[in-house]
């Protein structure tokens, strides 16, 4: 049996949340060199403007959906704008997320409410609104940007990994329930990126992180990508409710 | 839109739901139970749903078919704790008369009543939300 591989996005629909964060243009650029129609999502319209003019000579179509996930509207806004835009969707990937780290002891319950607002309501609220169109057509992918602080929390990282769990639960039951739609549901759970909200927490433990990482380095937003564009591909097809650890060992 | 028709795209989308898992030889007619006869699962229902707003271009949202067997009747009447009352049982049977009397169990929790719809009653669904669209202005 000889494989042949279908890496490209040639003629899908990608819808991509925080497209204007680290990771998200990593992965924007990425499913647009792969040929994919893009349509990006961020809270700030003039850096995804900004954002969508680098990329045009990826020449691929671009959309942009300004939106804000934690607007209770937001799911129906982006998928109705997807929907008007391109006519359908054949991949999801939630990649949006916010963190508030603080000893739990000292966290304010609103730092975490603000937390799981946008990284599992907001997430949530999309991924039911994609689901219709999805189960329609009997095709489409989800992949959700989990984090390796799901498996392997820190201290402070209550608010941030509790969200991320729920997120993994979520992609777990939600492709238990689309697997006989053609619907595959999956998660990619990052170790620490040198760029993004990561960078943020490094500058107090820097290299106590690196130490705990097998490969002794952080790990670049580029090295996310692959495994994406593979679970968006028809390269993944029998693959559903998994979540793909990338974290230079850390949770191995 | 006459009864027969949403019947007859009804059955075609319900043939459509069972051949994703292998069960294209079912018979399907009016009376024919979702879940008794077909083993209808919840997805299949939410599955043949989206089909029918897709087709006909009409809404059914969560707590239609409870709406319909309500109708008048005040919601303390028709249940208490999301279980229907000996009235709201009386009201569902009628609705559903198609469905065999002794499949109603004593305790009907809210929940739980697509779990008692024949075909025709999806089909009679479908009706009773054409019926209720407003009508084209032009």
């Amino acid at each position: 049996m000889t494989l042949q591989p279908q890496w490209g996005q040639g003629g899908s629909v990608v819808v991509l949340t925080g497209a204007t964060g680290y990771l998200g243009r990593a992965l924007a650029r990425g499913f647009a060199d792969a040929g994919a129609t893009l349509v990006l999502t961020a809270r700030c319209e003039t850096t995804l403007a900004r954002f969508a003019e680098e990329l045009a000579p990826c020449g691929v179509p671009i959309h942009t959906v300004v939106m804000d996930l934690t607007d209770p509207a937001a799911g129906d806004g982006i998928v109705g704008a997807a929907l008007k835009l391109t006519g359908r969707i054949d991949a999801l990937v939630l990649n949006a997320g916010t963190l508030a780290d603080g000893l739990v002891a000292a966290l304010d319950g609103s730092d975490i409410a603000q937390v799981h607002a946008v990284n599992v309501h907001g997430a949530f609220g999309l991924l039911h609104a994609a689901l219709r169109p999805m189960i329609l057509a009997r095709r489409g992918a989800v992949i959700v940007v989990s984090s390796a602080a799901a498996r392997r929390p820190n201290v402070g990282q209550a608010a941030y990994a509790s969200s991320k769990a729920a997120l993994e639960a979520i992609v777990r039951v939600t492709a238990r329930e689309t697997a006989g739609r053609g619907v595959r549901v999956n998660g990619v759970a990052p170790g620490l990126l040198d760029g993004g909200m990561a960078a943020r927490i490094l500058d107090e433990a820097r290299d106590q992180a690196v130490a705990a990482i097998p490969m002794g380095r952080l790990g670049r937003a580029e090295e996310v990508v692959p495994t994406v564009l593979f679970l968006a591909s028809p390269m993944s097809s029998y693959v559903t409710g998994q979540i793909w650890g990338i974290d230079g060992g850390w949770t191995a | 839109m006459t009864e027969p028709a949403a019947l007859n795209v009804v059955v075609d989308m319900i043939r459509d739901t069972l051949s994703l898992s292998g069960r294209e030889g079912e018979k399907v007619s009016s009376d024919t139970l979702l879940f008794y006869h077909l083993a209808f699962t919840s997805m299949d229902l939410l599955d043949l749903l989206f089909r029918v707003e897709q087709h006909f271009d009409i809404a059914i949202p969560d707590g239609t078919l409870y709406g319909l067997a309500r109708g008048e009747m005040p919601d303390a009447e028709f249940a208490t704790d999301s279980v229907l009352s000996a009235a709201g049982k009386a009201r569902l049977m009628a609705l559903l008369n198609d469905t065999p009397a002794e499949l109603f169990p004593e305790r009907i929790h809210a929940a739980s009543l697509p779990r008692f719809c024949t075909v025709g009653a999806i089909a009679r669904l479908v009706d009773a939300r054409l019926a209720a669209r407003e009508p084209c202005s032009s």
